[in-house]
């Protein structure tokens, strides 16, 4: 069986007793070695890493336990998942073979012990957990109830991926890594990487997902920064959002800030907006022997500068 | 010309020594010669038209060889999926040649996607759209070569991806002797090479009328201002029963066009566009549309040869527009 359903294989060994789908994790699979061959080991040693990825992230030692010495899986995997309340992991499933790890999360409140059971309308990829491709089932709250848009676990209706990983990919992005490069951090195909980052350009969801400070950080280092506005620097939104002509040399710069300040105009979420400054940039920061030019008129942009919380 | 580099006519057997000595070669020909040349780093297209230093001819049993160097550079292809991740293989520091053949799906999804690839205009990228033989154009059917493997396609677009030292730097340029005439200001709902509608100062109009009446002939391109790039889309084509235009490449939806007002002596203005040093020009191509409107048989134009071609490339698709690239010092 290359699918271990733990919640399932718990009925059962309890002899179908319907106790809580819940399989208790003992503590010694915090000391069972995981190497690279996860593949062919059994579901103890994927257990076992997310153990020890739950003991790293939580500062626990190895020889410690957790609640008298044994650990519920969910309970694992709710807190590497940094779920919050309502929303608690109902089972999950762990495929050995493909490395793949499906977490399926409710907040139905339980029923005289046992928990309702609604079928998960949506299923998202998450960041990994550990070496495992996660992905996320779960049904979004109705409107109203919850902003699904705030929670990093979840993701937009119709889409592939959740928020936490959209922030992911675009901070790395946003850190100068190309799609490739993101793809093998992240272990995501470059589909889903191009998907999440034209979703967020065209500000389809209408979300922001505060890369704000994120991206200051990641402003280049170096002799750039010294001549090159930060990221947050009013110049860069005044020079995208205005159809003030600038003198350029270069074909590549003209078609840039055509092309951007086309789009811009008709943005609405923010993190967009910041995308488009971050290429805008990361062109200058590439460029920077050859646009000494047009390097010298940016600081007219910063004249009327509202500030990119404007 | 380069001095680094040399680009010319030459016959395939010379091609073939160039490509034997480990050069990396962008060529332009005839199918039946391309396919005689041996494996190696280079990357083809057909086509019979080409500006050399004598001027504008069509040859058939010469080829158009552009010579890049030794350096590590490296042929792919894509398909139309593929295509998008085409400059994320291209060198941090370098240049991309890319040929797609004319009425492939390829051509197309790089006309209306170009612009969205990852490091789009981050990294030079400059090219041209292979053909036929205008007498051919019914039967025959445009091809590139992936000089590898030798393999032939009509529907994968080829590229040499070529890196370059520190000290350089690729520089893309285009010279586009047409600006926007007075005429109204034309915007399009959507992105497409097949328009029926378009709105003229903000007003719903019907793009067939509008182009029997103002595009001269249909020579006329429609002219963009990017910046201070003048970007054209040529007419190819009106289908009055359909009521449809088709063009050489698509109108963006969102971006003003005016009709273009005509050159007078394509020669004598392209010589007079052309910087008086292009410093080492590594590769150059024309417009199969210049070459016919403007009589260039024959004629030269300044420094930049190379083949004539069915839609050019720098950066994003063009039409009726010379590109060259240069490879600079880098400041």
């Amino acid at each position: 069986m290359s699918v271990f359903d733990i919640g399932f294989m718990q009925r059962r060994q309890t002899g179908g007793h319907e106790v809580m789908p819940e399989r208790y994790v003992q503590v010694q699979y915090f000391l069972c070695p995981v190497g690279l061959g996860l593949k062919s080991r059994p579901i103890d040693a994927i257990v076992g890493c997310l153990a020890r990825e739950y003991a790293a992230r939580l500062g626990v030692s190895r020889h410690r336990d957790f609640q008298g010495g044994i650990v519920r899986d969910t309970e694992i995997c709710r807190q590497l998942l940094e779920l919050k309340e309502p929303w608690v992991v109902d089972r999950i499933k762990v495929d050995a073979q493909r490395r793949e790890l499906h977490a399926y999360l409710r907040t139905g409140k339980s029923w005289f012990g046992r928990p309702a059971f609604v079928q998960p309308k949506s299923c998202w990829r998450h960041a990994n957990v550990g070496p495992l491709k996660t992905y996320i089932h779960a049904s979004l709250p109705e409107q109203g109830t919850e902003s699904p848009e705030a929670v990093p676990f979840l993701g937009p209706a119709g889409d592939d991926y959740t928020h936490g990983l959209a922030h992911k990919v675009i901070e790395c992005l946003n850190a100068g890594l190309g799609y490739r490069q993101v793809c093998r951090l992240l272990d995501i195909d470059v589909y889903l990487a191009w998907q999440i980052r034209h979703a967020i350009s065209e500000g389809v969801h209408g979300t922001d997902h505060g890369f704000e400070g994120a991206l200051a950080e990641s402003a280049s280092p170096g002799a750039a920064r010294q001549v090159i506005p930060p990221t947050g620097d009013p110049v860069w939104f005044n020079l995208l959002a205005s159809d003030t002509l600038m003198d350029i040399r270069l074909l590549s710069l003209k078609l840039l800030l055509a092309r951007s300040r086309q789009e811009f105009s008709g943005l609405t979420s923010h993190d967009a907006k910041i995308l488009r400054v971050n290429t805008l940039r990361r062109f200058f920061i590439k460029h920077e022997k050859q646009l000494g030019h047009e390097i010298a008129q940016l600081a007219t942009f910063r004249e009327s500068a509202e500030g990119i919380d404007s | 010309m380069s001095k680094t580099t040399q680009a010319g006519m030459m016959t395939p057997t010379e091609a073939a020594e160039l490509i034997k000595a480990g050069r990396a070669l962008a060529i332009a020909g005839d199918e039946a010669l391309l396919a005689t040349l041996p494996r190696g780093t280079w990357v083809g297209g057909s086509t019979p038209y080409f500006m050399t230093g004598d001027g504008g001819q069509c040859c058939r049993d010469r080829l158009f060889v552009q010579d890049l160097g030794d350096g590590d550079a490296s042929v792919h292809h894509y398909d139309e999926i593929t295509l998008r991740n085409v400059l994320e293989d291209a060198p941090e520091n370098g240049y991309s040649i890319i040929i797609l053949p004319a009425g492939s799906k390829v051509l197309e999804a790089y006309a209306h996607h170009a612009p969205e690839f990852p490091d789009m205009y981050l990294k030079p990228i400059v090219g041209w759209v292979s053909g036929v033989h205008l007498d051919e154009l019914a039967q025959g059917k445009a091809v590139v070569f992936d000089g590898r493997s030798g393999e032939c396609f009509s529907d994968r677009a080829v590229v040499l991806h070529v890196p370059l030292d520190d000290s350089l730097s690729a520089v893309v340029h285009i010279v586009n002797l047409f600006e926007a005439g007075t005429g109204p200001e034309l915007t399009f709902e959507a992105t497409s090479r097949a328009v029926g509608r378009c709105r003229v100062d903000g007003q719903p109009h019907n793009f067939v009328d509008l182009v029997l009446r103002e595009s001269g002939q249909q020579q006329l391109p429609l002219v963009a201002d990017y910046c201070g790039a003048m970007v054209n889309v040529s007419i190819q084509s009106v289908d009055e029963q359909a009521g449809v235009v088709n063009l050489y490449a698509p109108v963006f939806e969102g971006v003003s066009y005016r009709f273009a007002r005509p050159v007078e002596d394509y020669p004598t203005a392209f010589l007079a566009a052309m910087p008086d040093h292009a410093g080492n020009l590594v590769f150059g191509c024309n417009c199969i549309l210049n070459y016919l409107y403007s009589e260039l048989e024959g004629r030269t134009t300044a420094e930049l040869t190379g083949p004539i071609t069915f839609g050019e490339v720098a950066y994003q698709l063009l039409n009726q527009t010379a590109v060259f690239l240069t490879v600079e010092p880098a400041a």
